[in-house]
């Protein structure tokens, strides 16, 4: 069974938001028969404790803050240039900022078989008040798990981003709290959503 | 549409907006940075909770109202991201920036009562 490596470092409180997003979704990895061989949650995501979780994964998870060419944890880079090469062969999922756009395009030539993740900055309701956000970031690594390949996984999620922002903007949410801000970045999101690498790989 | 970097067609951004925001805008008086800041003015104005972070952007932090607002004013770099957020949005509706804007005044008007039947 292909093993996962989590990376949900929490290093303040969105980065906190979203490393419970990333540990609800154990159970659906757990449930669709793979195994959870590292969880680096919170101080326990450091650079050395990266390094050593990634090699020989299927599918290295990252739930945090991301720049362009790094995914971040609360000293600095957890994954960059310099350590992606560990993820070879596996899929990388990095819910974050941007960092498909140059981290994921270097990843996937250093061997990382596919990355899926924002090409710019990935922008959601604090606390997503009405649970929205939150089931269309795990979309695509859902999908992934259902069997379908990474380019239905983007596809999905793109769809899942672009359902919210319908939720926000004729749905149930228009004109409540904060609507006109959720249905703006989600609508922002499902643009950002990419996948580098081939879209028919599979878990 | 070549093995890397595959995306769907059609989910492409358009920054276009975003160079026009000094010019002069159709449908209403003054720049589209003008419009969109008394918009949001409006908006804090109205927010049941205007110094509450409502957004989150991932790299960037968390963002009330109020510093949405102020951040646009300023021109900031979440200023001028929020203001992108906004004109990108407008090609989710035929009125266009219109749209968002009243999309805006619209919530303004109501939220309230999401405050308090417990949306927060």
């Amino acid at each position: 069974m292909p093993d996962f490596c989590l990376i949900r470092p929490a290093s303040d409180a969105y980065a906190a938001e979203l490393a419970r997003w990333c540990a609800s979704l154990k159970a659906d990895i757990t449930a669709a028969g793979h195994a959870i061989s590292h969880d680096l949650a919170g101080s326990s995501a450091t650079r050395t404790a990266v390094d050593t979780a990634m090699p020989g994964m299927r599918c290295v998870v990252f739930f945090g803050h991301g720049s362009y060419t790094e995914l971040l944890g609360g000293s600095g880079a957890l994954v960059d240039t310099a350590n992606v090469a560990n993820a070879r062969n596996a899929i990388l999922a990095a819910i974050a900022c941007s960092s498909a756009k140059v981290l994921g395009l270097d990843a996937v030539s250093q061997g990382v078989e596919a990355y899926l993740g924002f090409s710019e900055k990935f922008v959601w309701l604090s606390g997503d008040p009405d649970g929205q956000f939150a089931p269309a970031a795990k979309k695509g690594l859902l999908t992934l798990l259902s069997g379908s390949d990474a380019g239905q996984a983007l596809a999905d999620m793109a769809q899942a981003f672009d359902d919210v922002k319908n939720y926000y903007l004729t749905g149930a949410g228009r004109r409540t709290t904060n609507s006109t801000a959720g249905w703006l970045s989600a609508y922002w999101d499902s643009n950002h959503v990419t996948l580098i690498g081939p879209a028919t790989t599979r878990l | 549409m070549g093995e890397y970097g595959y995306m769907p067609e059609g989910l492409r951004p358009d920054y276009s907006g975003a160079q026009s925001r000094s010019g002069s805008g159709s449908g209403g008086g003054g720049s589209v940075h003008d419009r969109i800041l008394e918009t949001l003015r409006y908006w804090v104005q109205k927010h049941p909770r205007p110094d509450v972070a409502v957004l989150n952007i991932a790299g960037m932090g968390r963002y009330s109202p109020r510093e949405l607002a102020d951040s646009v004013a300023e021109g900031n770099e979440v200023g001028q991201f929020f203001e992108m957020l906004i004109v990108n949005g407008g090609r989710v509706q035929e009125e266009g920036l219109e749209g968002v804007l009243r999309s805006f005044r619209e919530e303004s008007e109501t939220s309230p009562g999401s405050f308090f039947s417990g949306k927060f």
